[in-house]
Order: C-alpha cells, then sequence, then structure tokens
C-alpha cells in the first residue's frame, strides 16, 4: 500500500495484490453488514458492485422507504449501531424521530460508497493496472473479475492503481472512516489505550492460537487504512484554500 | 387577520432565538485528527483555525458544539457528520 499523491485532477495509490484482495473483502463485508448483499457476487454477475441502475423513483419499494411511517429500532450490531448513531443520548423521542427521517438514505450512501470503493480496488483497479495490458484482457474479463483473479496467477500478481478524482476523493476518506470504524468496533478500540495496546499487539505480538492470529492480521488492517487514509487527508488538506504551508 | 411572527423567529429579551438547537460532536478513538478538521473546514467553511481548535475539543474534552441553528438545521448538520462518519447529536441550546 502507497501513499496517495496528486495526478491533475486524480489522486493515486498503488495497493499491493495481497492488500487489494483482502481491503476488497473487508470493504464487501461491511457493505453486507449494513444491507448492500453480496457485492462479490453483483461484481461477478455485472461487472460492477453498483446496482445495473439508480433506484427508480416510481418503483413502490423505494418509495415505500422514502415515505417511512414507522418508527426503526436503533440497529443491534455495535458496529452498524456506530456507522448509524443515535442523534441524541437523553432524547429518545429525538433519537428515533432522527433515524426514521435519515437512515434509509444514510444506509444507502455508504453501501454505494463502499461499492465505488470496492470497484476501485477490483474491476476498475486491474483495469488500469497491469493486468490491462497483457494479451487477452477482453471485455468479457472485465465483466468477470473476479473468476478472472482466480483463473490468472499474473493478473492475480499484478498491483492494483486505486484513482479517484478529487471531487469523489471526500467520499473516498468518509468510506475509509467507516471500515475502520467497524475494524474499530470488533477490536474492541474504545479509547486511546486499547488503541496503543492494540498497535502494540500488532506490532510486537507473538499470537498463540488461530483467533489470536486473526486478531493480529484485523489489527495489521485496522492501522495500515489508517495509515492510508492520513496520505489521503494530507492530499485534501493540501488542496483546501487557506491551507497551512508545509514548512520546509 | 393578525399578522404572527413565525414560532422560529420569536426572538428572546436576551437576543437568543426561542428554539435554539446545537450539533455536538463527540470524541472518538478511530477517526483521525486530519480528517475531522478536513470535514469541519469543508462542511462547514470554517477557517483552518476555527476548524482545528473545535477538533482539539472534541479530542481532548470529549466533545465541542459545532454549529447553532433551528432543530430542522441542526438534523441536516447532524446527518452530514454521520455521512462522513463522525458521532453527532444534536440538542436545545443552553444559551
Amino acid at each position: 500500500m502507497r501513499a496517495f499523491r496528486r495526478e491533475g485532477d486524480e489522486l493515486v495509490a498503488e495497493v499491493d495484490p495481497g492488500e487489494r484482495e483482502v481491503l476488497a473483502t473487508v470493504v464487501a463485508d461491511v457493505a453486507e453488514l449494513l444491507g448492500g448483499g453480496r457485492f462479490e457476487d453483483r461484481a461477478r454477475e455485472t461487472g460492477s458492485a453498483r446496482p445495473a441502475r439508480p433506484a427508480d423513483a416510481m418503483d413502490p419499494a423505494a418509495l415505500a422507504v422514502r415515505l417511512r411511517l414507522d418508527p426503526l429500532p436503533a440497529p443491534d450490531d455495535p458496529a452498524v449501531h456506530r456507522l448509524l448513531p443515535d442523534a441524541s443520548r437523553d432524547d429518545a423521542e429525538v433519537a428515533a424521530e432522527f433515524r426514521r427521517l435519515t437512515e434509509d438514505d444514510l444506509r444507502q450512501q455508504k453501501i454505494d460508497r463502499l461499492a465505488v470503493l470496492f470497484d476501485a480496488l477490483t474491476v476498475d483497479a486491474l483495469g488500469h493496472g497491469a493486468a490491462a495490458d497483457e494479451p487477452g484482457a477482453g471485455r468479457d474479463d472485465v465483466e468477470q473479475p473476479a473468476r478472472r483473479r482466480r483463473r490468472s496467477r499474473g493478473r492475480h500478481e499484478a498491483v492494483a492503481v486505486v484513482r479517484v478524482t478529487r471531487d469523489r476523493a471526500p467520499a473516498l476518506a468518509a468510506t475509509l472512516t467507516d471500515v475502520r470504524l467497524v475494524l474499530g468496533e470488533r477490536l474492541g478500540v474504545a479509547d486511546e489505550e486499547t488503541s496503543e495496546r492494540l498497535e502494540h499487539e500488532v506490532v510486537r505480538g507473538r499470537p498463540s492460537d488461530a483467533a489470536a492470529q486473526a486478531r493480529q492480521y484485523l489489527g495489521s488492517v485496522f492501522l495500515a487504512l489508517g495509515w492510508w487514509q492520513e496520505t489521503l487527508m494530507a492530499c485534501l488538506l493540501a488542496d483546501l484554500p487557506d491551507a497551512p504551508r508545509e514548512r520546509d | 387577520m393578525s399578522v404572527e411572527t413565525a414560532p422560529e423567529e420569536t426572538v428572546h429579551a436576551d437576543g437568543q432565538l426561542a428554539d435554539a438547537w446545537v450539533t455536538i460532536v463527540w470524541n472518538d478513538p478511530v477517526n483521525l485528527m486530519s480528517y475531522v478538521t478536513y470535514v469541519f473546514r469543508s462542511y462547514f467553511g470554517y477557517p483552518q483555525a476555527k476548524a482545528e481548535k473545535l477538533m482539539l475539543e472534541v479530542h481532548e474534552q470529549g466533545r465541542s458544539a459545532v454549529s447553532t441553528g433551528n432543530r430542522e438545521q441542526m438534523e441536516v448538520d447532524v446527518q452530514a457528520m454521520h455521512s462522513f462518519g463522525l458521532w453527532a447529536t444534536l440538542q436545545r441550546s443552553d444559551a
């Protein structure tokens, strides 16, 4: 995983093959937690994790969601609850009304952003990467990225290039935040102390069993994503009008 | 037919709006300081110094009031903060 850098109107970063697969999996998992279905399946079938067309305004199901009249309970899963938190700590009426009015939209927005990142890490990344230059990378292959990955070791090894236009970059930063919030919740990162302990575990830990190994692995993904997002934020902050000048 | 002042525009003697609400952003151990600053700058349009001050309040004091207005406006701001992955709540202003 390399730092984001500016290239004209785009922010660009390379991701190594192993990291790319792990990241895509984690992104798909978060989307599934939010009720976005299985990105891998949709990508395999249609060539994109994004739905084939935007939700039809006249679609009765979509309309019903928009005209939600009944209260929505807060999510049971603490990680989902962190992504869709209560809008009041002490006023249940305010929190319930806010959730009724906003949760469907927030949920869909987060799923859509995750789908864009999933595509950026799979279809789009391979399209821009070395894999696209290989002989036989035809249209059929582009539309079946998952199958292609399994079939070709050469392409599997390709470094992916994640590209995002400047106006899409804030959405990418928000999505990286959502993914890190879910990982942080799963890893029990509740305060500065648990955060530091996790860092220590990842760097120096000698996991004794499979569960500890899995935790260390997830922890390393969490920390790597934090670093990656920092490099993205450095680009975004530098683009703001009165950004602080970097010292020489 | 009498002319009435809209409730949200009723001004108290002390100059405060009658229906004054505030958006609070709460600290969490996952969000990056750079990201929180960026959100305050890009969404609210606050200058760097103000955005950093609010971010540090969140980080060091656990919370910061980042915007004020009527309830509908604060619901919009809270929804935006939740979209960015920040935990925000709205409440009546103490003032």
